[in-house]
């Protein structure tokens, strides 16, 4: 008797694991995969590239753009270097749609984050965007308010910025 | 017999379980597709029938200009807005603009038959009454969430993600200018959206005037960008923006070159005698001084 409860149990707690997995909204990621495999660390620094040059805007608008095939085009037209999977990546790049990287804005409507006035704070991307190959995977990670603010309230070599709810908030 | 008792009764069950855990799964977010179209003419329709019954107003009294906030002495900004009686005709172009600028949604029959419109900004007397953005607001001072607080620039902000919908501030209000989100709209079809700056409020919260927070907030992003400090200049409310008469003026209480603070030279300043003790940024002007 005691051992039918426990099975029940067993497959209530069983249920509602799966329930978990498969109901819940997903919050990893709104990022769709893309043809083209990207790293940043090809890109970037490496061969002097600032985030800007890609992503335009970074540094003065509110938001951050994705490049479409034609900024990937401009340095990519010619063959830059002897690897072996540069073939590959021609096909990928010649079969691509004309925006390849897209990705949803995951910022809730009530909040406002200008890149250009962090910027202008000389905050540097990767201060948020550490992680980067979890955007090259395609599954960036969420950043929450907590992180924001231990930013704003000078808790991490920034001056201290403003905290009042509707700076940020609307 | 196929099953045993004990099978059968363990299976139905399990079943039963996950059945009642599929019900209560999340639902995620209402999606913006299900929105079913509101045309204008209807929120203008119910801009009248609100023009209809107004509510009664009290009287106007006579106040100081207003000044530093005395929570914050030291800001350089206080934002406010003058509607000036002896130009305002009370044709209620500015409820209608206020009402597409912020995504106010329509209300169903029954919060309509008692008087309970959306509208942040309403007509009492012919007169336009709007939050007056106190500078000692008595809402804020009941809000056990901490969503209803005022910023340094002088807007009397709501937070609508902490609101849990006591509606303390609305009671405490001594006009009853806080609206509470009775009904939920985007399921009811009365929400209409046409300003995707300003985010759709959930059901169960209290609304009330922004001082169109979200342009105060994107110019200032702008000028911060450009590393200029940011005293209100280029900024306007959807209210001033849309009154035919030019009767409604948007400003900076403490900056000189600001309008407002020019146009409130030698004006009788005037409020509600309700308002008068908790100095208030939003003011009527009346005759000269």
């Amino acid at each position: 008797m005691k051992k039918g409860v426990f099975f029940l149990l067993f497959v209530f707690m069983l249920a509602l694991i799966f329930a978990d997995i498969f109901f819940s909204p997903s919050l990893a990621s709104n990022t769709k995969k893309t043809s083209i495999p990207f790293l940043h660390a090809l890109h970037g620094d490496s061969i002097g590239l600032s985030c800007e040059a890609c992503h335009s805007g970074a540094y003065t608008n509110r938001e951050a753009f994705m490049p479409s095939k034609s900024d990937c085009m401009d340095c990519h037209r010619l063959p830059l270097t002897e690897s072996e999977g540069i073939a590959s990546l021609d096909s990928a790049l010649k079969n691509a749609s004309e925006h390849p990287f897209q990705t949803k804005n995951r910022l809730p409507a009530h909040v406002v984050f200008h890149h250009g006035v962090h910027a202008k704070a000389n905050v540097s991307c990767e201060e948020c965007h550490s992680n980067e190959l979890a955007w090259d995977r395609g599954t960036p990670p969420l950043l929450l308010m907590n992180e924001c603010l231990a930013c704003h309230q000078g808790k991490r070599g920034f001056e201290a910025s403003a905290t009042d709810c509707a700076s940020c908030h609307r | 017999m196929l099953i045993s008792k004990r099978t059968f009764i363990k299976s139905f069950g399990a079943l039963l379980g996950g059945l009642l855990l599929f019900g209560c799964r999340k639902q995620g977010e209402k999606s913006l597709s299900r929105v079913r179209p509101v045309s204008i003419p209807d929120i203008k329709k119910q801009i009248k029938e609100a023009m209809k019954n107004q509510k009664p107003l009290d009287s106007l009294v006579a106040i100081p200009v207003p000044s530093s906030l005395k929570a914050f002495p030291n800001a350089t900004n206080r934002f406010g807005m003058a509607i000036d009686l002896d130009l305002c005709d009370g044709c209620g172009e500015c409820v209608l603009a206020c009402n597409l600028e912020n995504n106010i949604p329509l209300v169903n029959e029954y919060q309509a038959s008692k008087n309970n419109y959306m509208h942040w900004i309403e007509l009492r007397d012919q007169i336009p009454v709007t939050c007056f953005h106190c500078g000692d607001a008595p809402c804020e001072k009941v809000c056990p969430t901490g969503a209803a607080v005022h910023s340094p620039d002088g807007v009397s902000a709501m937070v609508y993600a902490r609101c849990a919908g006591t509606r303390f501030c609305g009671v405490n209000c001594p006009i009853k200018i806080r609206k509470f989100n009775y009904v939920d709209a985007l399921d009811e079809g009365l929400q209409f959206i046409s300003n995707p700056e300003v985010p759709v409020r959930e059901q169960g919260v209290i609304e009330k005037c922004s001082l169109c927070l979200h342009r105060i907030q994107n110019a200032r992003l702008k000028a911060k960008t450009i590393g200029k400090e940011f005293l209100g200049e280029n900024v306007t409310t959807a209210c001033a923006e849309a009154c035919p008469k030019g009767a409604i003026l948007f400003g900076n209480w403490l900056d000189p070159n600001s309008l407002l603070y020019k146009k409130a030279r030698g004006r009788g300043v005037y409020t509600l005698s309700s308002i008068a003790p908790f100095d208030p940024s939003v003011v009527y002007f009346k005759g000269v001084r």
